[in-house]
């Protein structure tokens, strides 16, 4: 170590206390917007990413961000819902595929994304043990939901129940797990992916009981010769096996079955735009292109962006006076020391060169800790995007 | 925590600004290979996929003989579904399995789509017993819809349109006008039928035969026996129902047409002590080694035999 280095050092190293304040101001002053710009870089590719893998959502007229929000992340929103002839229909116009989802459940708080096998086809999910949920009351998982509650094909993952005290809600559903996806590095990960169908049973809309001869008499409010009313205490199954699978059925019209959304995947960029302006112009449902919505958020917000990067500035700024008024007193108690150093003959840049290998050593120790404490960050922060 | 958790997304999204232009739209399918043939599970089904896309590309995935509510599909057959360029299905009503099975409804390719809303045929529910058993209700519609010529056209266009947009380009195209032909030879049996009857009603243990008879304007007179082959006593009403039915000669054919499984034991005293002939009538629903127009035509010939004066 060079003399000049060893001196800078030593003073650096004798008054720790300063020396240490020093470097915690100008590492925090690094850190946050470090740490902004990464975490904003990182959720700009996340969101724009998957809203530009989207290539169209249709839902019920209402809140366009809530509709995207809940179709790209699964988001938890009160969607008005779109009847499943509406796929149908749309389908019969062979402009996209259409591929349902439904998401208003949870399991072991973790979304239940109920949709076709177009889905995971269309995202790209591959399942690394078992298979796709096909089956009623089958499940598939995203990784981050197998990995977080230690399940593999053939476990059991019940539903959340909806209301805990109200006998007449269906019961949670014991949901068998046909099969676990690698990851993704998407939301998707964090996912429970089942058919629509085994959505009706948890919506109560489907489910399957004893034949109504076989009905305990004490729930039968009334028999006609038509028709069989039941309490509505009646248990139904809560869970589909092999056995009872064939017992359940659907109640009312299926073509009014409730879907929360529709992916549309149209064949060409002019079939999109056909398709958006027809079911726009309709009326009766909404379709919107995530990445207009996405950026339409984004701008909303984008003020509050510039507000950041003002006080971004405003601290690395006021740090910088900071640093330069400490090493400037610094240098004033240090003058008997600069005049020994004279005295002995040292050249005279050997004053400043001390004090500034000293500010030196203090910018590159709080670069390191900035850079350490911005890796932490963007590795242990939630992920936002999948959870949002 | 959620709050929390929106009010750092926000921070982000604010932070990220809109500098990016608007991405494409277009979206990428899945890189899952499908297999270029249509897959079916009943007889109809396979006769209008072979119709439009030829035999060859088509996959049967059911097995034979099974009836269709009462089949379940194996792991083997729902991968071999999900896997087929186009799946060609009755419907809901015709296959119940469908009510549990997650098919993509992209490839899936309904033939009751084809029937418009007024000419379904419902039954009314009726309350019965099995023997001495306790009461219960039937009722809903029926579901053999392609056994009316009119229909089974109309299944045949939409489906040869689905079809064959699916799997253009991967095979040679059917002969034309085949199944056309074969369907007029089903008609002009069908009116040789109601000509044979000449006004009489046919008695027979099954819905199944209201589309046909309705074509024809055959009087059908249906007493569902629920044999089901279980070795249980036929339902009391409609054996009462049946003896009735078989008292008033000259106003039916003398013959009980059995379109679901024949019961040899009741067949045998529904003729000694009824005088009634069985007919076994085959509404080609199932998989077989013979097409659905095949059997039904042959069907209808075998009843007009049975009903011609000796």
């Amino acid at each position: 170590m060079s003399g000049i280095l060893f001196l800078a050092w030593r003073h650096a190293a004798a008054h720790r206390a300063r020396t240490s304040i020093l470097i915690a101001c100008v590492a925090l002053a690094l850190w946050v917007p470090w740490t902004a710009g990464a975490l904003a870089g990182q959720y700009d590719r996340t969101l724009r990413a998957r809203a530009a893998e989207t290539p169209l959502i249709i839902g019920a007229p209402g809140n366009r961000y809530d509709l995207t929000l809940a179709a790209l992340y699964f988001r938890p929103s009160r969607l008005e819902t779109v009847p499943y002839q509406e796929l149908e229909r749309l389908q019969e116009g062979g402009k996209a595929t259409f591929v349902p989802l439904h998401m208003r459940f949870t399991a072991r708080g973790n979304p239940i994304v109920a949709t076709s096998v177009e889905y995971v086809e269309f995202r790209g999910l591959e399942p690394a043990e078992g298979r796709h949920a096909l089956r009623l009351g089958e499940v598939a998982l995203g990784a981050e939901v197998a990995q977080t509650l230690g399940l593999r094909p053939g476990d059991a993952l019940l539903s959340d129940p909806t209301e805990l005290y109200d006998i007449s809600r269906p019961p949670a559903l014991k949901m068998r797990v046909a099969g676990v996806y690698r990851p993704s590095g998407t939301p998707d990960d964090g996912a429970v992916f089942c058919d629509v169908r085994t959505a009706w049973v948890l919506e109560g809309i489907a489910h399957g009981h004893a034949p109504a001869e076989e009905i305990d008499e004490s729930l039968v409010l009334s028999r006609a010769e038509e028709s069989v009313a039941v309490s509505g205490a009646l248990m139904e199954y809560a869970e589909v096996t092999e056995e009872n699978e064939g017992t359940f059925h659907y109640h009312g019209d299926t073509a009014l079955l409730p879907l929360s959304a529709l992916l549309a995947i149209p064949a060409s960029r002019k079939d999109g735009t056909l398709l958006k302006s027809a079911v726009n112009a309709a009326g009766d449902l909404q379709a919107v292109t995530p990445t207009s919505v996405i950026d339409d958020l984004l701008g909303v917000v984008f003020r509050i962006k510039a507000f950041f990067d003002l006080v971004g500035g405003f601290l690395l700024g006021t740090t910088a006076l900071l640093v330069y008024v400490v090493f400037l007193l610094s240098s004033r108690l240090r003058a008997a020391e600069m005049r020994t150093l004279d005295r002995i003959g040292a050249p005279r840049r050997v004053g400043a060169g001390l004090i500034g290998l000293e500010a030196v050593l203090v910018l590159l120790v709080a670069g390191a800790l900035a850079g350490g404490a911005t890796a932490a960050t963007l590795r242990w922060l939630p992920d936002l995007v999948s959870t949002f | 925590m959620g709050t929390v958790r929106t009010l750092l997304l926000s921070t982000a999204i604010a932070l990220c600004g809109c500098s990016d232009q608007l991405a494409g739209t277009e979206g990428a399918h899945g890189t899952t290979p499908l297999r270029s043939v249509v897959a079916v599970t009943s007889g109809p089904a396979e006769l209008l996929a072979a119709a439009a896309v030829g035999q060859a590309r088509v996959e049967r995935v059911a097995p034979s003989g099974i009836p269709l509510d009462r089949w379940r599909p194996d792991d083997g057959a729902l991968d071999a579904m999900v896997s087929a360029r186009r799946v060609l299905v009755l419907g809901d009503e015709g296959e119940p399995w469908l009510q549990r099975a997650g098919l993509p409804p992209s490839r899936t390719a309904r033939l009751e789509a084809a029937v418009p809303v007024e000419r379904w045929i419902e039954v009314g529910s009726f309350t019965h017993t099995h023997g001495g058993g306790e009461s219960h209700t039937h009722g809903g519609v029926v579901v053999e819809t392609w056994t009316d010529p009119d229909l089974l056209r109309a299944m045949a266009r939409r489906s040869a349109v689905q079809l064959r947009s699916a799997l253009e380009g991967g095979g040679a195209a059917p002969p034309p006008g085949g199944l056309d032909g074969r369907i007029d030879a089903y008609a002009a049996e069908l009116t040789a039928l109601a000509a044979a009857l000449d006004g009489r009603a046919l008695i027979a243990t099954h819905h199944g035969m209201e589309y046909l008879c309705r074509w024809a304007g055959i009087r059908l007179e249906v007493t569902e026996l629920e044999l089901e082959g279980s070795g249980a006593p036929p339902n009391d009403a409609a054996v009462r129902e049946l003896a009735e039915l078989a008292g008033q000669e000259g106003a039916q054919a003398g013959v009980l047409v059995w379109p679901g499984r024949l019961d040899p034991t009741f067949a045998e005293m529904a003729q000694q002590e009824l005088g009634l002939r069985s007919v076994d009538f085959d509404l080609g629903g199932t998989l077989s080694d013979r097409d659905t127009l095949t059997r039904l035509t042959q069907s209808v010939a075998r009843l007009r035999a049975a009903i011609a004066p000796e």
